[in-house]
C-alpha cells in the first residue's frame, strides 16, 4: 500500500471533521489510530528491508520522490506521540470542530514533509504548515494571539520566499528538484562551476531557518508559542519546529552547510537560554528555551559524525516529548493558578493538581539533562560525537537550561494533593513515561549504534553537577531578573533585519566552510 | 550578463524588503510581501527563459525550442499559495484594525503589549 495513504487519511479526516456535526474528537482518534498502525508496520518493514521508496506521478522514473528512512521514522514517531497527547489533553476541553480539523491538517502535513525528498514539494508543504499553525495560534482569537500569528505569517512567508529563491537558483544550474539527484549532480560538478552554490545554499538555509526556530531567524517564536493555547504550543514547539530541522538535516547531506549550522546552533543555544533565564512568564520562558534547545539539534547536525547523528535523532524525540509535556503541564498550571508569572505560580502552587506538578517536575528534570531521563541520553551521544569547541558549547547550554528551569522545581514541592482530570493525566503519561525509554526507543530505530555508551556513570555525575550548579545560580541570583535585554528585535522590522543579517552570516560561513 | 527578467526580479526584491522594513503601515507591509513573493516567481521563470523559445503549450510532436515546463508549473502553485497567505493576512489585519482603529504596526504592538500587562 502506498505510503501516501497516511497523510491522505489525515487530510481526509480533517475534511470529515468539518462535515460531521458532533463527535469530531472520535474522527481525530480514528485517524490517529490509523497513523499509529501504519507507523508500526513501517518500522517493521524498514527494520527488515531498509528504506521504503516511492515515486508519485511516475513518468518513467520522473516524479516526486517519497522516502521513509530511519530519520523519517523518528519524526513520525514523535508526531504520533505528541498528537496522541494533544488529543488526550483536549478531550474534555470543549474545542470546536475547526480546532480538530486544523489539528489533522497539521499532522497530515507533518507526515508528508517527513517523507518528502523533493525541494519544491517541501516548499508547498511548509507553506501549508505555516498557514495551519498561523490559524491554530490565533484559535482563541485573543488580540495578542492574532498579532503574534500575523507576525509569524509575515516572517514565515518571507522566509519561504527566500528559500524558493535558493531553489530557483539551484534548479537553473542543476535541472532537478529531487534531493538525491541534486546531491549526485553537485558531487559530479567540477569545483570551478560551483561559484553560485554558496548563494543558493545560504538562501535555502536562511529560508528554512525562519521556520526552524533559530534565534536570528525565528524571532516570531516567543510571541506565537508564548501566547497560543497550550495544546497548540506543545504541537508547535515539539513538532512544527522540528520539521524545519528535518529539512535542514536533509539539506546538510547535499549542501556544504555543516559549519553554518554549527555556528547558528551556538548562537541560538546561547542567546535563547539568556532570554529564558531572565523571562518571568512561564510560557514565554518555555518558548525561549525551545530556541536554545534547537542549538543542540543544529550542533548535532553540524558535527556530522555517526554518533552525533544518532544523538541528534534522539534529541529530536526527547525534546519533542519533554517540551510537549512542559507546555501541556504549564497550560494546566496556568488555568488552575490563574497567573502566568513563574513567581506567582510558585506562591499559588497549592491550587495546581498534583499530577500537573509532577509532570512539570519530570519535564524540567528531563530538559536539564537529569541522568537516565530523555535529555540525558541524547546529550550523552551528542557529546560523544562532537569536537572540543562544540562540547564546550553543549555544556554551556546545559548550564543555562538548568538555571532557567531551577525556578520551576519548587512548584512541585507541596504536600497537598489536589486531583487533576483524567484525560490530562493520560496526556502527561503518554509523553512522560517514554522519557527514560528514549534511548531504547531510538535504539529500536537506529540499530548498530551500540548499547550503553562508555563512561556513562561519569557522564551522569557531570550532568548532576551541572544541574546542581545551575540550580544554585537560579535560586541565588535574583539580580538576573533585573537585566534588560533588547526587545526591539521581536518587532516586525527588527526581525526582518535580523533575518537579513542572519542570511549574510550563513553566506559567509558557507564560504569559509567549503 | 543576466537577462532583463532577473534584473527586474532583483530590483523588486530589494524594493519589497526595503518597504517591509521602512513602512509601518500593515497594508503596505502586506503589499511589500506580495512584491517579494512576485519577485521570486519572476526569477524562477526568467532564470530559465530563452529569447526565441515559445511557451511549452504545444502538442508533443513539436517539442523543440520551448522553455522548460517545470518552472511554469511550480510558479502556478507558488502564486496560489501566496494568494492564500495574503488573503488570510488581510483578514487578520482587518480584525486588528477594527479593534485598535489603526493599521500602524508600532501602535498595534504598543496596544497589545499594554493589554497583556493588564
Amino acid at each position: 500500500m502506498t505510503i501516501m495513504a497516511v497523510p491522505l487519511i489525515q487530510l481526509a479526516a480533517a475534511a470529515a471533521c468539518l462535515l460531521v456535526r458532533r463527535r469530531q474528537r472520535w474522527v481525530v482518534l480514528t485517524a490517529w489510530t490509523a497513523g499509529l498502525a501504519f507507523l508500526v508496520y513501517w518500522i517493521t518493514v524498514v527494520a527488515a528491508s531498509g528504506p521504503i521508496r516511492e515515486t508519485v506521478g511516475n513518468w518513467g522514473g520522473m516524479g516526486i520522490h517519497l522516502i521513509i528512512d530511519r530519520p523519517a521514522l523518528v519524526f513520525l514517531l514523535l508526531e504520533q506521540l505528541l498528537a496522541g497527547a494533544v488529543i488526550a489533553y483536549t478531550w474534555r476541553g470543549g474545542f470546536r470542530s475547526t480546532f480538530y480539523a486544523l489539528l489533522l491538517v497539521l499532522i497530515g502535513t507533518v507526515s508528508a514533509v517527513c517523507m518528502s525528498m523533493d525541494l519544491f514539494n517541501i516548499y508547498v508543504l511548509l507553506e501549508l504548515l505555516t498557514l495551519t499553525s498561523f490559524l491554530l495560534v490565533a484559535y482563541e482569537k485573543r488580540p495578542v494571539q492574532i498579532w503574534a500569528s500575523l507576525k509569524y505569517l509575515l516572517l514565515a512567508s518571507l522566509g519561504m520566499s527566500v528559500y524558493l529563491l535558493g531553489v530557483a537558483l539551484l534548479y537553473a544550474r542543476v535541472g532537478s528538484l529531487d534531493l538525491a539527484q541534486v546531491g549526485e549532480y553537485l558531487a559530479a560538478l567540477p569545483a570551478a562551476e560551483t561559484r553560485w552554490l554558496p548563494v543558493a545554499a545560504a538562501l535555502m538555509t536562511a529560508g528554512i531557518a525562519v521556520k526552524a526556530g533559530i534565534f536570528m531567524f525565528s524571532l516570531w517564536l516567543p510571541g506565537a508559542h508564548g501566547s497560543a493555547n497550550s495544546a497548540v504550543s506543545a504541537l508547535l514547539s515539539g513538532l512544527v519546529i522540528k520539521v524545519g530541522i528535518l529539512v535542514l538535516y536533509r539539506l546538510s547531506a547535499i549542501l556544504p552547510i555543516g559549519l553554518s549550522l554549527t555556528v547558528l546552533g551556538a548562537i541560538t543555544g546561547i542567546t535563547g537560554v539568556v532570554y529564558a533565564v531572565i523571562e518571568t512568564d512561564i510560557k514565554k520562558m518555555l518558548a525561549f528555551c525551545t530556541l536554545s534547545q534547537v542549538g543542540y539539534l543544529l550542533v548535532g547536525i553540524g558535527a556530522g559524525t555517526r554518533v552525533a547523528s544518532a544523538g541528534f535523532l534522539m534529541y529530536v524525540l526527547a525534546h519533542g516529548m519533554f517540551k510537549g509535556l512542559l507546555f501541556l503541564a504549564a497550560g494546566d498550571a496556568v488555568e488552575h493558578a490563574g497567573t502566568t508569572i513563574i513567581s506567582q505560580l510558585r506562591i499559588r502552587r497549592r491550587e495546581i493538581p498534583a499530577v500537573t506538578r509532577i509532570a512539570l517536575l519530570i519535564g524540567s528534570l528531563a530538559i536539564a539533562g537529569f541522568p537516565f531521563l530523555g535529555g540525558f541520553w541524547a546529550k550523552d551521544y551528542l557529546l560523544a560525537g562532537s569536537g572540543v569547541v562544540e562540547k564546550g558549547f553543549l555544556w554551556l547550554f546545559a548550564l543555562g537550561t538548568a538555571v532557567s528551569f531551577s525556578r520551576l522545581l519548587p512548584i512541585a514541592v507541596v504536600r497537598e494533593h489536589r486531583r487533576g482530570s483524567m484525560n490530562r493525566a493520560v496526556a502527561y503519561g503518554l509523553l512522560g513515561i517514554g522519557l527514560p525509554g528514549v534511548f531504547a526507543l531510538t535504539g529500536l530505530l537506529i540499530p548498530g549504534h551500540g548499547w550503553l555508551p562508555r563512561g556513562i556513570w561519569s557522564q551522569a555525575g557531570l550532568s548532576m553537577a551541572v544541574i546542581a550548579i545551575g540550580t544554585a545560580i537560579g535560586w541565588r541570583a535574583h539580580g538576573l531578573r533585573k537585566i534588560h535585554l533588547p526587545r526591539g528585535v521581536f518587532r516586525i522590522e527588527g526581525s526582518i533585519i535580523a533575518i537579513l543579517a542572519g542570511f549574510f552570516l550563513v553566506y559567509s560561513t558557507v564560504l569559509i566552510g567549503r | 550578463m543576466p537577462s532583463t527578467g532577473v534584473i527586474v526580479a532583483m530590483v523588486l526584491l530589494v524594493i519589497g524588503i526595503g518597504t517591509l522594513v521602512i513602512r509601518r503601515d500593515l497594508v503596505f507591509k502586506l503589499l511589500a510581501l506580495g512584491l517579494v513573493n512576485s519577485s521570486t516567481i519572476l526569477l524562477l521563470l526568467s532564470l530559465d527563459s530563452k529569447r526565441s523559445a515559445t511557451a511549452p503549450i504545444v502538442p508533443p510532436s513539436v517539442m523543440e525550442n520551448v522553455v522548460d515546463p517545470l518552472p511554469q508549473a511550480l510558479v502556478l502553485a507558488a502564486i496560489v499559495i501566496n494568494f492564500a497567505i495574503l488573503a488570510l493576512a488581510l483578514v487578520f489585519v482587518m480584525v486588528l484594525a477594527e479593534r485598535y482603529h489603526t493599521t500602524d504596526a508600532a501602535r498595534i504592538e504598543r496596544s497589545v503589549e499594554k493589554e497583556t500587562i493588564r
